[in-house]
């Protein structure tokens, strides 16, 4: 139960059963936004290593597929 | 004054014709000066309509849809349980009608797993009453 204090009555809304009380709902949407923000980026974001420059002595790999492992093996030193 | 029947015109000096009075009026106003709605409430069902959560309009009031639509907001909710609906589908007085959960059954959704928000206080009050009733 979320309450939405209109009228700066917090507390009634609180005393009646609202277990959260706003002032207006954009403050969920930017709570929401947040919590939304932080899974995308978590869930997509590379790892931060993938930031790192490529060049001739640094190998990017982006995803690990075990039976392309042997491809790599004559780039290593 | 008498209680009169839902039906009694809004000339009748019954309980229930100066309700019809009332939304007439209402309904005037709506037609004539529009209504404003509250930016955050619209942004945050636009919100949640674009993760993917339902949401339903809850109200004992008959002028939901006539609001709504000056709103231009007719397709903003997934369900609607209004003064119309649960008149039609209800014999219980407005203040003991388990609005609330008639609204996460037209969604699917198990009561335990919706969110009730409200601004009034008799709303919360019921709100609470009914999550006493599924808990």
């Amino acid at each position: 139960m979320i309450g939405v204090a209109r009228k700066g009555n917090a507390e009634e809304l609180k005393a009646h059963g609202a277990h959260l009380v706003v002032n207006d709902l954009a403050e969920l949407s930017k709570d929401f936004d947040e919590v939304a923000t932080m899974i995308h980026h978590e869930r997509l974001k590379p790892p931060p290593q993938d930031y790192t420059a490529a060049s001739e002595w640094n190998l990017i790999e982006r995803i690990f597929t075990p039976n392309l492992s042997h491809r790599r093996k004559p780039s290593l030193p | 004054m008498p209680e009169g029947t839902p039906e009694d015109l809004p000339t009748a000096e019954t309980v229930c014709g100066l309700g019809n009075r009332k939304n007439g009026l209402v309904n005037a106003l709506l037609a004539s000066t529009g209504v404003e709605a509250y930016a955050g409430t619209v942004a945050f069902l636009k919100y949640l309509r674009r993760i993917g959560i339902k949401t339903a309009v809850v109200t004992s009031s008959q002028n939901c849809q006539s609001g709504l639509r000056a709103l231009k907001l007719t397709t903003i909710f997934d369900a609607r349980v209004d003064g119309d609906v649960s008149l039609s589908s209800m014999v219980l007085p407005v203040s003991r009608r388990p609005i609330p959960l008639k609204a996460a059954e037209m969604l699917g959704v198990m009561p335990e797993h919706a969110v009730v928000i409200e601004d009034a206080i008799s709303g919360v009050k019921a709100g609470a009453r009914e999550a006493d009733l599924v808990s």
